[in-house]
């Protein structure tokens, strides 16, 4: 039976070269060590759930992030290696994102069910 | 680890290939992620890394996920010293557990 893991990222990435974000890097990488992973998305990290955005051409210190924070191929990836995407309701509604922005296949549930979603879980990871 | 010879793989039938050169592997399948979204079922990925971790994680990320892993190789590189190219076949997706 694989370890249940749920990844929390409630925060995006600044001042950072990488070209996506670190807790989804290791999220990512979880399936190797025969983990099964669920990814959340709460606070401002919801912004990463909206699709249509263009990471292309940010400099950081004169450095350009290549090939550019590509956070919506990057959330497109993890559901294609069936790694569920969840958002948070309330998050999503006090940044004024509405469902229907939202990349196809991202999952939205509200507060009140958090405690129950964590519940199915060996580990939780928080970003 | 496979000799070059010895891979079943016709590297004419490479759709594309992932440089993961320089990054660590946990780096390199996010971006073999990335690349699958834009290569059709079958078709055959190409990744060349400089983290020897590669040889392990590669074909364990393809248990997992449903996709084929159809060997690999080690190959000397002027930069790195030397590179696990490995050869990944896209599956069709799996339905969710």
């Amino acid at each position: 039976m694989p370890k249940q893991i749920l990844s929390v990222l409630a925060h995006t990435e600044y001042g950072n070269l990488e070209d996506s974000d670190i807790g989804l890097f290791a999220s990512a990488f979880a399936p190797v060590a025969g983990q099964s992973l669920t990814l959340l998305l709460r606070e401002d990290a919801v912004n990463y759930a909206v699709r249509g955005q263009d990471g292309t051409g940010i400099k950081i210190a004169g450095a350009v992030v290549q090939p550019g924070f590509l956070i919506e191929t990057d959330l497109q990836s993890v559901q294609q290696a069936n790694i569920s995407v969840y958002a948070m309701r309330e998050d999503l509604q006090e940044r004024g994102i509405r469902e229907d922005e939202l990349i196809p296949g991202v999952r939205v549930m509200g507060r009140s069910e958090l405690g129950k979603l964590v519940d199915q879980f060996d580990t939780v990871w928080n970003w | 680890m496979s000799a070059a010879d010895d891979l079943p793989v016709d590297e004419s039938a490479v759709a594309t290939v992932v440089d993961n050169r320089g990054m660590l592997c946990a780096q390199g399948i996010l971006r073999l992620m990335r690349t699958m979204l834009a290569v059709p079922p079958a078709g055959v990925i190409k990744v060349l890394s400089s983290d020897l971790a590669a040889e392990h994680d590669y074909p364990a990320w393809c248990r997992a996920t449903g996709h084929r892993f159809l060997g690999h190789r080690k190959q000397p590189d002027p930069s790195w010293g030397s590179l696990i190219v490995s050869f990944v076949e896209k599956r069709p997706p799996q339905p969710a557990a």
